[in-house]
């Protein structure tokens, strides 16, 4: 089996995933295919050496948010052979609390027995067979949702051209990769707020825009934002959409004693240079404080996504469209600009924008990014 | 020239003034020759306030035709206006086409203001002496009335430039007075919801002007004061009708009046919206009585009250207490909260009329620019400390040694340590 940056070319489930991203699609949210779920583990009880070790992966990840805030979460299980599916099924159950999955749709071409489909009732789990698949496509159609386009987008070649784009980043920037493949999934999503600036930022030196994989690898990173900005987007108005500022803080440490725990360790890390140093130890920046310093500009972004929930869930689509269909289908003569909610499309520039200069990168990614947006919506 | 105003003042004043020139022909030669950075920034201010939360302008044509007609900036500053957005980083992404502006993304902050960075553009375009003048001016009548032969010694302004300035405030209407007796003149700003202007005459005559100027600045700093025998201006002002002070009755028994002289450019809650301005004073009087004379359970967060009335996932409702029948029955008679029984208790609920709901927003402005707690965030609670303390204090050469012989980690160490504690750190 022959793997190009965690993508197995040679994946035989490869068309029926295509068939159920295309369906996700049509309902109106963003993919994202092979998403690994690990843990974190100490390398000496690491069987393969690595710091992480993988539990699973997710074959199809369809994300997006009702107008009410709700995240919505849908996993496929996608295999071109039908044996043993009970089993998978109390496997995609497991997935299903885990992943804290909304559905679960288990895909199979072929047609599944009359038991299994009874017991996938139990689990609340979807079974799809070759006949539903087929059907549910049928629908989408016949609502004018799937306009049969043959788009590079859907037939796969786009999403092969960008993961073969990011397979070619040179090894100096492993951590980014590891952080987007894995770590990214690991953590609570509202780690994720700072954790993937961190790692950008880390790695702002080595980053240049006019690198076709570096560039490839932040439209990835802004999808990755998106998607943990809906989930915070969620989190903030179940908390206070009256008070986003407070709500944004106490997300960014879990809950109110997360926000005063942190804020009683840096106190006492103040204390302690105060010790060591004496009263007059300061800086020119104020260093001991909970929040980052592009707070401000966070809560700007999460308070733009909280007054318009339909487009933030549509700047995640268009945050994938630009990657698959701007970006990597480039080449291809089929592609065509199309028409986005131009809010959308806006935020996503925001989210662009955020990142490079939370992250200090080099200002001509987001440059780049804009043209390239303007270029596809 | 006058002395240095803060930059958020100045952004604030420069939008005060365009407006105000609004009824000055614009191509007159005062304008032309004295006011263009202050109606430059003013006009950017008033644009970039109008685009505020819209994140895409699909059609800049129709943005210009309607900001000349609501807001005064003129079309063939539009493009002007909209350059001096994109160079601060509020509009980008704008789109021309044979030297027409198209379209544009909007970035307007939404949590803080934009005053205060439009105020840092018009120190940089180098304002002539009779703006900086008349800004200093304008700032310091939304402060207070001043009698007129006050106003160059207070500013520090020459009698020329003053004369320039006044003639222009007063041809604008930025700038209006009352006559006292021995033909002097008080000056006043007509942004100031006074009740009766003129009552500002009798004010002077019986008080100095140093009780009305420290009466005055408390009030401007915090809207909603208690009335007291110790505010003999304010309560004078009142009894006379200059100003407005809703009354809510104390847990005593007794009615308690506050005071309020909001300070409004937004000229329809002065005339056509002014029930909507008397809801938002109504409003922060009952939380102010909560605050001041709230017994054994003060309001500690005034903010707070009023934004879970405006939070609809808390049905814009308050939490049952003892007190609130009492405290909210002013709101409840105006018809802005209906009371939801909880035993003998009741939850005041905003009625969510788009009148009510602006008018809690604006209490919360009112509030806001109060010096209030949500103003007061991010100030490091040891800095007043520091500064009270003056025995402690070392002098530049003495902290230089002592930096040196103790200095053991370097900002950047500290930093790490930091982010390690928050979080803001790699896993791998």
């Amino acid at each position: 089996m022959q793997r190009q940056g965690g993508f197995v070319l040679d994946d035989r489930d490869f068309p029926v995933k295509l068939a159920v991203r295309r369906l996700f699609w049509y309902e109106g949210l963003s993919t994202r295919l092979n998403v690994k779920l690990a843990a974190v583990v100490r390398r000496d009880q690491s069987r393969t050496r690595a710091a992480t070790e993988e539990y699973t992966d997710l074959d199809v990840l369809g994300v997006g948010m009702t107008p009410g805030y709700q995240v919505l979460l849908k996993v496929a299980d996608c295999k071109s052979v039908g044996k043993r599916i009970a089993e998978r099924l109390f496997w995609l159950q497991g997935v299903k609390v885990l992943f804290q999955a909304n559905t679960c749709y288990l895909v199979r071409p072929s047609e599944v027995p009359a038991s299994s489909r009874q017991l996938a009732t139990r689990l609340d789990i979807v079974i799809v067979s070759g006949k539903d698949l087929a059907a549910l496509q049928e629908f989408s159609r016949e609502s004018g949702a799937d306009s049969g386009s043959q788009h590079p987008f859907f037939d796969g070649s786009a999403y092969l051209a960008f993961e073969k784009t990011l397979a070619s980043i040179d090894s100096r920037l492993d951590p980014l990769q590891k952080y987007r493949s894995t770590y990214y999934w690991i953590l609570e999503p509202r780690r994720n707020l700072q954790q993937l600036v961190t790692y950008l930022s880390d790695f702002k030196q080595q980053l240049y825009p006019d690198n076709k994989p570096h560039f490839a690898l932040f439209l990835d990173y802004v999808w990755l934002y998106c998607f943990a900005l809906l989930k915070t987007v969620e989190g903030v108005v179940k908390s206070s959409a009256g008070d986003i500022d407070h709500a944004l803080k106490q997300f960014l440490f879990g809950d109110e004693l997360g926000l005063k725990e942190r804020e009683a360790v840096v106190h006492h890390l103040r204390e302690l240079r105060k010790m060591l140093e004496g009263e007059q130890a300061s800086s020119a920046r104020d260093i001991f404080s909970v929040l980052p310093s592009y707070y401000p500009s966070l809560r700007e972004l999460v308070t733009r996504f909280v007054r318009k929930p339909r487009a933030g869930s549509e700047a995640l689509r268009c945050s994938e469209w630009l990657n698959l269909g701007g970006f990597a289908a480039s080449q291809s003569p089929r592609v065509e600009r199309i028409s986005a909610d131009p809010v959308a499309a806006k935020l996503l520039n925001d989210v662009a924008s955020f990142l490079v200069e939370a992250s200090q990168l080099n200002p001509e990614f987001s440059a780049r990014f804009l043209q390239l947006s303007n270029e596809t919506f | 020239m006058p002395s240095k105003l803060d930059k958020f003042r100045i952004g604030l004043c420069s939008q005060d003034v365009h407006t105000g020139l609004r009824n000055v022909d614009p191509s007159s030669g005062a304008v032309v020759q004295y006011m263009e950075s202050t109606r430059l920034v003013g006009m950017a201010a008033s644009l970039a306030l109008t685009i505020k939360g819209q994140d895409v302008v699909e059609d800049a044509e129709a943005l210009k035709v309607i900001v000349a007609d609501q807001l005064d900036i003129d079309p063939f500053a539009f493009n002007q206006v909209v350059g001096l957005l994109e160079e601060q980083g509020i509009v980008y992404n704008v789109e021309r086409q044979s030297g027409r502006i198209k379209r544009l993304y909007e970035k307007v902050p939404v949590h803080k203001n934009v005053f205060e960075q439009l105020g840092e553009v018009w120190e940089q375009r180098g304002p002539t002496e009779i703006e900086a003048s008349m800004v200093a001016t304008v700032d310091a009548l939304a402060t207070q009335p001043i009698r007129h032969m006050e106003l160059g010694r207070t500013l520090g302004m020459d009698k020329k430039a003053q004369q320039i300035v006044l003639d222009l405030g007063r041809e604008s209407q930025l700038i209006k007075s009352v006559s006292l007796p021995k033909g002097e003149e008080v000056l006043y700003s007509p942004y100031f919801s006074f009740e009766n202007p003129s009552i500002l005459a009798e004010l002077f005559t019986k008080h100095t002007d140093a009780e009305i100027q420290a009466e005055f600045e408390g009030l401007k700093s915090y809207q909603g004061l208690p009335l007291s025998d110790k505010l003999p201006v304010l309560t004078d002002a009142v009894a006379r009708g200059l100003l407005t002070a809703p009354s809510v009755e104390a847990p005593d028994g007794e009615l308690r009046s506050f005071v309020f002289a909001p300070y409004t450019i937004g000229h329809d809650y002065l005339t056509t919206r002014k029930s909507v301005l008397e809801k938002a004073l109504a409003i922060l009087a009952c939380v102010r009585c909560g605050q001041h004379f709230g017994g054994y359970t003060p309001v500690a967060f005034p903010a707070r009250i009023l934004q879970t009335l405006l939070d609809p996932s808390r049905n814009r409702m308050l939490k049952a207490h003892s007190s609130h029948r009492r405290q909210y029955r002013l709101l409840h008679r105006m018809g802005i909260v209906r009371f939801i029984p909880s035993g003998a208790w009741v939850q005041p609920q905003l009625i969510d009329t788009p009148d009510n709901i602006e008018a809690v927003k604006l209490a919360m402005e009112l509030l806001k620019y109060s010096g209030e707690p949500l103003a007061g965030r991010g100030v490091p609670p040891d800095a007043p400390k520091l500064l009270m303390n003056p025995g402690r204090y070392l002098t530049p050469i003495m902290t230089v040694q002592r930096q040196r012989t103790r200095l053991l980690l370097t900002d950047e160490h500290w930093e790490k340590l930091v982010n390690a504690a928050t979080g803001r750190i790699r896993l791998g």
